[in-house]
């Protein structure tokens, strides 16, 4: 059997990547390359605002783990589902307070960013939360 | 021992098992490469990789297994396919395991989105065939595509 060579490695990765980044472009099911942005209305806070709603924007594995007193599951996944369910008929300026996030998912970004979308006007999304990595 | 060693028979066994393994990679990459985006959350789920490399890998992960796979069906670049494959495996049994030990809820993500949950058996699974890949590595030699249709590197060093 022939010798393996370095540039073997290097072109099967590269050509790995250019193939799946073209068909990724292509893909009507392709995945978003960058991160999500957190939208310039959104707030970060240190500790739940008066009155507001809990958002656990984990999935729904890590839930049912546990997650804060009152606190409505919505991971952004099956936002479209589950938020005419929860959160359908909530006033857009009740305040609304997002959570969840792991080293590989900004679960809370992509929640509050949905939210902004469907209106809503004072959402935040909460810091540093020790229950956050499950 | 030595006579083992020397046996002929290694040499069709390794070109089985060759086109076994890439035929295996070629079927675990379609699904992912179909659907990036249940892919990527199956590598969210192993908490290995930060947020921003995730779609990255997603998108690039499914083709390498998918060339890889090919080479190693046709004979072409065998040796380097068969370590890539080998070294693919071995990054998975690691990264089952570390979820395994961390008590993660995670779904193996290895040939379907939703399919069976990671376990000590998706572990052994994949060393057993990190070992079929080694035994390629050290056995293979039979029906090479690329000795056919294209010149040999020794060819085109002389």
């Amino acid at each position: 059997m022939t010798r393996a060579r370095v540039v073997d490695f290097v072109f099967l990765v590269l050509l790995s990547a250019a193939l799946g980044f073209a068909f990724n472009s292509q893909n009507p099911q392709g995945v978003e390359l960058l991160p999500p942005s957190l939208p310039p209305s959104v707030q970060v806070v240190a500790a739940i605002p008066k009155d507001a709603v809990v958002v656990d924007a984990r999935p729904r594995q890590y839930f049912e783990r546990g997650s804060l007193p009152g606190a409505v599951n919505v991971p952004p996944q099956f936002f479209d589902l589950i938020y005419p369910m929860l959160l359908g008929n909530l006033d857009p300026e009740q305040p609304v307070v997002v959570f969840g996030r792991t080293w590989s998912r900004l679960y809370d970004v992509e929640t509050a960013r949905l939210l902004v979308e469907r209106g809503h006007e004072a959402v935040s999304i909460l810091e540093a939360l020790p229950e956050a990595r499950p | 021992m030595r006579r083992w060693l020397a046996w002929r028979g290694h040499f069709w066994i390794a070109l089985l098992l060759r086109v076994y393994l890439g035929g295996l990679f070629v079927l675990a990459s379609l699904y992912k490469i179909q659907f990036p985006a249940a892919f990527a959350d199956s590598v969210v789920e192993y908490q290995l990789v930060p947020y921003a490399l995730v779609p990255v890998v997603a998108v690039v992960l499914p083709w390498l297994e998918l060339l890889a796979g090919l080479c190693l069906v046709l004979g072409v670049r065998a040796k380097a396919a068969a370590w890539t494959v080998a070294g693919l495996l071995a990054m998975f049994s690691v990264a089952v395991a570390s979820v395994l030990w961390r008590g993660l809820p995670v779904g193996c993500g290895c040939f379907e989105a939703s399919g069976e949950p990671a376990s000590w058996l998706t572990v052994a699974r994949d060393l057993v065939w990190l070992g079929m890949a080694l035994y390629v590595i050290g056995y293979d030699r039979f029906l090479h595509l690329e000795r056919v249709f294209l010149l040999s590197s020794a060819e085109l060093d002389r």
